[in-house]
C-alpha cells in the first residue's frame, strides 16, 4: 500500500467510525485497520471521543413503563404471557427477521382521561337533573308556604275579629224574610286593621258570573265602600276576610248585594241582607 | 451521569443476586437467562435512553430506540465483542446509530455485529462514567462554537459531513478537520 493509499484510508477513519462509509468503503478500511496500527490508534482515539461525546447526553431518566414493556417482548414477564410479541414466542434463531419495534402497548391508565371525562360528564348531567328538581321542589315548596301564610294570616285575623275589644260586630238579616233556611250574616270589623272578617250562612246558590258582596255603609252618610266578594259553599256557607280596604270609616253597618263576580264600585242590585 | 444513569426502574427486590459485573452479565445473556438482560437494561438503560432522546428530540422515538437496543442485545446475545470496547461504550455508539436511523426513517444500515467501535474506555464503573462526562462536558464548552457545532451535528443529528458543509457555508474540508479534531480532542482532554 502506497502512503497516498494510507493517508486516504486514514481520512475515512471518522467517517467509518461516524457509520457513513458506504458497504465496499466500509470493509476497506476495516481490512486496512486490521494491519495499520497507526490508523487503529487514530481510529481508538476517534471511537472513544464518540463515547465521550454521548456521555455529554447523560441525565434524563428512561420512562419507568419501558422495563416491563422491553420485558414483555423479550418473554421475561411471566406473569403477563397474553402481552408479549409474536417475536417473543418464536425460536431465537428465527428472529432476525422481525421488526424489533415492540408494538407500544398502550398503558392500563391511558384509558382514565376519557373514561373520567365521560364520567364527568354523566356527573355533570346528573347535577343539572338533580338541580332542576330541587328548583321545583322549591317553587313548590314557596307555593306552599304562600298558601300556609295566607291561610295562617285568615286564621289570625278571624281569632282578632272574635276576641279583640274593639271589633265591631254586626249580624245582617234577611231582608223581606220568607224562606225555609233564613239566610244570615256575621262581620267584624276591626277598623285599626282596616279589615273586615265576614261568617254568612244559608245563602242561595249563585248564577254563573255572579257573587255576592259586602257593602260598609259609612256612618257619615257617604255612598256605601265596597268590602269583599264571596261565593257560598255548597251548603250555603261562607267565610270572608277582607284586608284590602284603602280607608277605614266609622261604619253605621253593613249590607250585601249580588254583583258580578269581579265585583262592583256600587251597588247594582237590591240589598238582600243588611244590619247596623 | 449526574448520578441518575444507573438503577431508577425498581428498588431491590427479593431473590437471585444480580451479576457482580457486565461481564457475568453478558454471559448471562448469552445463556439465555433474563436476569442479566435485567441487569444491564437496570444498569445502562437511562445512557441509552439520554443519547437516543439527545439525537432525536422526542421520548417516544427515545424510547422506541431504547427498546430497539436492549432487544437486539438479547436476541443476538453473542454481538457484543468484548474485544472491541466495553460494554456501554458499545451501547451508546449502537444507540446513536440506531437513533440516527430512525431519523432518517431508513432500516439500520449497519448491522449490529458490524458497529465499529475499538477502545480502551472503561465505563463500567459508574464514578468513573461521572467523572468522564463532566470532563467532557467541559471539552466540548471549551471548544471553538463552530467546531462544537459540528461534532455535534455529525453526531448527535447524523448529518453528513457534506450535509454539514450545505448547512454552514463552510468548505467540506473544514467541516471534515473540525469533526476529526473535535472527537480526538475530547479523547485526549481525558488522558
Amino acid at each position: 500500500m502506497t502512503n497516498e493509499e494510507h493517508l486516504a484510508l486514514m481520512d475515512k477513519l471518522t467517517l467509518y467510525a461516524l457509520g457513513e462509509l458506504p458497504g465496499p468503503e466500509a470493509v476497506q478500511v476495516r481490512e486496512h485497520l486490521e494491519s495499520c496500527g497507526t490508523c487503529r490508534r487514530e481510529y481508538a482515539e476517534v471511537s472513544e471521543g464518540m463515547v465521550l461525546l454521548a456521555l455529554t447526553a447523560s441525565g434524563p431518566a428512561a420512562p419507568a413503563r419501558s422495563r416491563e414493556r422491553l420485558l414483555a417482548a423479550a418473554g421475561l414477564l411471566e406473569a403477563k404471557r397474553p402481552v408479549r410479541s409474536e417475536a417473543a414466542d418464536m425460536p431465537r434463531d428465527l428472529e432476525e427477521n422481525v421488526p424489533l419495534y415492540a408494538p407500544m402497548r398502550r398503558p392500563w391508565w391511558s384509558f382514565a382521561s376519557p373514561f373520567a371525562a365521560a364520567l364527568l360528564a354523566l356527573f355533570a348531567i346528573l347535577l343539572w337533573v338533580n338541580n332542576s328538581n330541587l328548583r321545583n321542589n322549591l317553587e313548590a315548596a314557596r307555593g306552599k308556604l304562600g298558601d300556609t301564610q295566607a291561610q295562617l294570616t285568615q286564621a289570625q285575623l278571624i281569632a282578632d275579629a272574635l276576641t279583640s275589644p274593639l271589633v265591631q260586630k254586626v249580624s245582617l238579616s234577611l231582608v223581606g224574610g220568607g224562606q225555609k233556611k233564613v239566610p244570615g250574616a256575621h262581620t267584624m270589623y276591626l277598623r285599626n286593621r282596616k279589615a273586615i272578617v265576614l261568617i254568612a250562612s244559608n245563602l242561595a246558590p249563585l248564577p254563573t258570573g255572579k257573587a255576592y258582596e259586602l257593602w260598609l255603609l259609612p256612618a257619615s252618610g257617604a255612598a256605601p265602600l265596597a268590602a269583599g266578594t264571596f261565593a257560598p259553599d255548597a251548603k250555603g256557607s261562607a267565610v270572608m276576610t277582607h284586608t284590602e280596604m284603602t280607608q277605614a270609616p266609622e261604619a253605621k253597618g253593613f249590607a250585601i248585594t249580588v254583583e258580578n263576580a269581579a265585583g262592583s264600585e256600587k251597588p247594582t242590585s237590591p240589598i238582600l241582607l243588611v244590619g247596623s | 451521569m449526574d448520578g441518575t444513569d444507573d438503577p431508577v426502574m425498581e428498588g431491590p427486590k427479593p431473590g437471585p443476586l444480580p451479576p457482580a459485573d457486565d461481564a457475568q452479565a453478558v454471559a448471562l445473556l448469552q445463556n439465555g437467562d433474563g436476569s442479566g438482560l435485567k441487569s444491564l437494561y437496570d444498569k445502562y438503560s437511562n445512557l441509552v435512553y439520554s443519547v437516543a432522546l439527545r439525537s432525536l428530540g422526542d421520548t417516544a422515538a427515545a424510547e422506541d430506540v431504547l427498546q430497539e437496543v436492549f432487544l437486539q442485545l438479547w436476541r443476538k446475545p453473542h454481538s457484543f465483542d468484548p474485544a472491541r470496547g466495553s460494554l456501554p461504550a458499545w451501547l451508546a455508539v449502537l444507540t446513536r446509530n440506531r437513533a440516527i436511523d430512525a431519523r432518517r426513517r431508513r432500516r439500520p444500515e449497519v448491522d449490529i455485529e458490524d458497529v465499529p467501535l475499538a477502545g480502551s474506555l472503561d465505563l463500567e464503573d459508574r464514578a468513573v462514567r461521572q467523572a468522564l462526562t463532566s470532563k467532557a462536558r467541559e471539552c466540548m464548552a471549551g471548544m471553538p462554537a463552530e467546531q462544537r457545532r459540528d461534532v455535534e451535528l455529525a453526531f448527535f443529528a447524523g448529518m453528513t459531513h457534506s450535509e454539514i458543509a450545505a448547512k454552514t457555508g463552510e468548505p467540506l474540508g473544514t467541516v471534515k478537520t473540525r469533526i476529526r479534531t473535535g472527537l480526538i480532542t475530547i479523547r485526549r482532554a481525558l488522558s
